[in-house]
């Protein structure tokens, strides 16, 4: 075992005992190097043992900090930032269902404030008593970065607050402290007469599927990452169901072995997309999915070792602030009217800003509709989150062999329909296309191909 | 879905062909009064056999070549601004942000413009452009010439002259700093064998990526816009001796830890090419003399920046193959050409680049690359601890810097306010197809779907259902 300690996101100190924290982390780490293991063997990962692990992770570019030391000259390097106004859709554009205004002729900042369910497959929330539930969420800002606007009587916007803070922090916050998570509620929201009971899935939330399947999503009595007040007034964590540190933890580790192709040959990465398709590691119509996928595989073509730098999080990266100006349309904002609530360092290469705010001083008499982007007065609070970016950080070190480490055959691949891909295993639906062909081969039965399939359990809140 | 094919003989030929003469002479035109726009968009729709398209282009580019008499061959490029599409097209929208801001409008905000709009020599608060007219001829004279027919033509039906400039191409195809220019161009599927690049980002009407919808504006049900483009006319002021005394200086400054490096290589890892055009990298000390014949290189095996800096102008707008912080990787069909007389012959005169450059979404292709990426410190891609400002073109408050891996270590290469390239003037515009020119002339009609489109969009701004 090695000395390691994985620290809350930011630093923050929200766990009374962080070394909570640090067991839910490890969980994670050891659930994705478990994948890999499996990955390499070819077995279901519930059937890899203690030895398997022992025997093969030495090879493994992703590193699971708690059993092998870091190396002293290891380098912590940040992944290149991503823009947080969600390419998915930026991709569906024009938007048929927002005709062009003034202010937003492609549709896409009204399309990105849209509150509902299609983060999740189609059919309904209910409760272990199969009641119907309603939880709709910023289903479509999905890049790691949600946002929430305060507007005064007026409509005018007075306040805009950012989070990359995942679901996932507060659900396992929850189980050791609830009060705390309380306490974060009624400070971000304002709403002091909120109560843990309001904050919690009593009887569970199970995603009901056309087809008739059900799935927990959330264990009776647990945290909901769903609950309203986080959506209205907001906003305290994200709350798009793929914007969870977990699915960081799990791009950054399925990312972390090299691919080959049903030829033998091996994926170069160059094609983000095409390696995600291949790693099933995330969402290929995002930005962040396959940016990270693909740097992160680059670690591994680059003969790198590697693990998701302590504290992992993901962060608010940093913000245009350029894109930004006074009435006047030529002075910049003052960088004191933003703060970082959570999390420090946002005009730093290394920032690792959580929660960010802006708000005009009183003094100012202005509101943020009054500002400038692009020229035009902010009456959408998306003009700001294209000014804002978001990344993560790796710490690295060179393989001591000439080597890449394994290599495994992909596990998926992606069909086209329209602008959008969709996960497959090599089947498409009528009219739409193979999107990258040759990364697996013709579709076999379920049976034949489970043990590079399936997944570990999260051990979150997914 | 099956590709649509193009349709060379409605093009306009600059957008997809490229003009690539001797002289262009640039003519904006103004609308003097609202009520003038009426009988300006019949005179704009009576142009429609004139403009010249890509078919034309192709067929002519060999007389061209050898047309240096006074009855040489000109060709015609028109594009018209947001006021014309607004007030006499009302069924059409093009769903653009920056297009229908204007760029006077997002200069300050979005291309990090120091330049006062009211001031520009083209376009700006004062002087919109409405129309543009670019004659293209090898034969200066005669493209003037018919320059001058079409403006007086023009002047008949309101629309006043506001600005001219004649273009021309410099030997060797540099631009004033003494770099070959417009090397690099997307290749387009369908125009070109093994065409990497949908026509569709750079023409309406059809696919931006395989297997995708043909892209287009909507609502347009005349489709007016099919076979259009959407065009953005710079006009960059260049400071030839500034930009010398600024690298001599560093070079200079930097010797200490540099030994021996010259004001020539630092340009040219500003760059990011050698003024043959070949990629420069901190290796090679000397221009090679050659560009790769085929312009395949690709930074993926320089992932840190160690041969050619993040912040050199190519890496900027282009990182191929290397770490970026996008997908999809916007690009530009560029169609400039210098103004002004060489700074050796004229030192004193006023020179640049008119930058021109086609694409079907301003905002994603044009904007995104001045705001996120020449304009950025850190993106597309840096190292944790350098700079990866563009010295070059980017434009930033304060200080800016460049790392540069050298022999003995990082350097930073920095400039203050310095700037060698100052934006005089531009504007957004759409250059319709020819057929689509041709309906400017006829009315929309007043109970078309749009009408319903229009009403129920401002129903729902009203209403603001996604606000919170």
């Amino acid at each position: 075992m090695a000395a390691w300690t994985f620290h809350a996101p930011g630093n923050l100190q929200d766990f009374r005992d962080p070394k909570n924290w640090h067991a839910a982390m490890t969980s994670e780490t050891r659930d994705i190097v478990t994948l890999l293991v499996a990955s390499v063997l070819q077995k279901n990962p519930d059937d890899v043992t203690a030895a398997d692990i022992d025997k093969e992770r030495g090879n493994l570019a992703y590193v699971d900090p708690t059993v092998d030391a870091v190396p002293a000259g290891a380098e912590t390097v940040a992944i290149q930032p991503w823009s947080g106004f969600p390419r998915a859709v930026e991709r569906r554009a024009p938007w048929a269902e927002y005709p062009p205004t003034a202010d937003d002729a492609s549709g896409n900042f009204r399309a990105v404030e849209h509150l509902g369910e299609e983060d999740f497959r189609e059919g309904v929330f209910v409760d272990r008593d199969d009641n119907m539930l309603h939880l709709p969420v910023r289903d479509r800002q999905d890049e790691y970065l949600e946002w929430a606007a305060r507007r005064d009587g007026q409509g005018r916007i007075i306040k805009l607050i950012f989070v990359a803070e995942g679901y996932d922090y507060f659900a396992t916050l929850f189980r050791e402290d609830e009060q705390r998570v309380l306490e974060l509620y009624k400070e971000f929201t304002g709403v002091s007469t909120l109560k843990v009971d309001d904050l919690r899935a009593p009887k569970g939330i199970y995603r009901r599927l056309r087809n008739g399947t059900l799935r927990e999503v959330v264990k009776p009595g647990d945290f909901n990452p769903r609950n309203r007040h986080n959506i209205n007034p907001g906003i305290v964590h994200l709350s798009q169901r793929a914007n969870s540190l977990s699915a960081e933890v799990n791009l950054a580790g399925v990312s972390a072995i090299g691919r080959k192709k049903v030829s033998g040959a091996l994926l170069d990465g160059q094609d983000a997309e095409e390696l995600l398709c291949c790693n099933e590691g995330g969402d290929p119509n995002r930005n962040s999915d396959p940016l990270i996928s693909q740097q992160a595989y680059a670690q591994v073509l680059g003969k790198y070792r590697y693990t998701l730098a302590d504290p992992i999080g993901l962060y608010i990266a940093g913000v245009a602030e350029a894109g930004l100006l006074l009435p006047d349309n030529r002075t910049r904002v003052p960088r004191e009217w933003w703060r970082a609530t959570r999390g420090s360092g946002l005009w730093s290469s290394t920032s690792r800003v959580l929660r960010l705010e802006l708000e005009v001083p009183a003094a100012e008499k202005l509101t943020i509709s009054d500002l400038r982007v692009a020229g035009n007065p902010v009456t959408h609070s998306g003009q700001l989150a294209e000014l804002l970016s978001v990344h993560l950080f790796v710490t690295r070190w060179k393989r001591s062999q000439d080597s890449i480490g394994p290599v495994v055959a992909c596990t998926g691949t992606c069909c086209r329909r329209g602008n959008q891909l969709y996960g497959s295993d090599g089947t498409c639906g009528q009219g739409d296309q193979l999107a990258f062909p040759g990364l697996v081969g013709a579709p076999q039965p379920a049976a034949s191909n489970a043990g590079m399939a399936k997944k570990p359990a999260r051990l979150m809140t997914r | 879905m099956s590709e649509r094919p193009l349709e060379l003989d409605d093009i306009q030929g600059n957008i997809l062909a490229g003009f690539n003469t001797n002289v262009q002479v640039f003519h904006a035109l103004t609308v003097v009064s609202a009520d003038a726009f009426p009988e300006a968009c019949r005179w704009l729709a009576e142009q429609a056999g004139a403009i010249t398209t890509v078919a034309e282009v192709r067929a002519a580019r060999g007389s061209m070549k050898q047309g240096l008499s006074e009855a040489a061959p000109t060709w015609l490029f028109l594009a018209v601004g947001s006021r014309v599409l607004s007030r006499t097209q009302p069924d059409l929208r093009i769903r653009d942000d920056a297009f229908n801001g204007g760029m006077e409008n997002r200069a300050p905000g979005v291309l990090g413009d120091k330049t006062d709009p009211a001031h520009w020599a083209v376009g700006g608060t004062s002087n919109p452009v409405d129309v543009l007219l670019v004659l293209a001829s090898n034969n200066e004279a005669a493209a003037v010439a018919r320059g001058e027919l079409l403006v007086a033509s023009a002047g008949k039906v309101g629309l006043r002259l506001s600005y001219r400039e004649v273009g021309r191409r410099l030997p060797g195809e540099i631009e004033h700093f003494g770099f070959r220019d417009g090397l690099s161009q997307p290749s387009i599927a369908g125009f070109e064998a093994g065409g990497e690049h949908g026509a569709g980002n750079f023409v309406f009407g059809y696919q931006r990526s395989k297997g995708e919808a043909p892209y287009a504006p909507s609502p347009d049900e005349r489709q007016i816009a099919d076979n259009g483009s959407l065009l953005v006319l710079r006009r960059l002021r260049q400071d030839v001796a500034a930009f010398q005394r600024f690298c001599a200086a560093e070079a200079q400054r930097l010797s200490a830890r540099w030994p021996g490096v010259r004001p020539g290589h630092l340009a040219a890892l500003l760059v990011g090419r050698w003024p043959s055009g070949a990629p420069a990298t901190t290796r090679d000390a000397d221009d090679p003399g050659a560009s790769p014949a085929d312009n395949q290189f690709h930074f993926d095996t320089d992932p840190d920046g160690a041969a050619c800096p993040f912040g050199a102008h190519i890496r900027k707008v282009n990182p191929r193959k290397g770490p970026r912080d996008k997908v999809n990787v916007p690009r530009l069909l560029r169609r400039g050409i210098p103004f002004g007389r060489p700074a050796a012959q004229d030192p004193a005169g006023e020179r640049g680049l008119l930058f021109v450059a086609f694409q079907t979404s301003i905002k994603e292709q044009f904007e995104f690359l001045s705001e996120h990426w020449m304009n950025s410190d850190d993106r597309p891609a840096s190292t944790t601890h350098g700079h990866a400002h563009d010295l070059l073109v980017g434009s930033n408050d304060g200080a800016k810097s460049m790392t540069i891996a050298g022999p003995q270590g990082a350097v930073e290469v920095s400039r203050a306010e310095q700037e060698w390239i100052v934006p005089t003037g531009g504007a957004y515009l759409f250059a319709p197809g020819r057929r689509g020119l041709a309906k400017f002339s006829k009315p929309a009609s007043k109970l078309g779907l749009w009408r319903v489109k229009k009403v129920w969009a401002i129903a729902l701004d009203t209403v603001k259902p996604g606000r919170r």
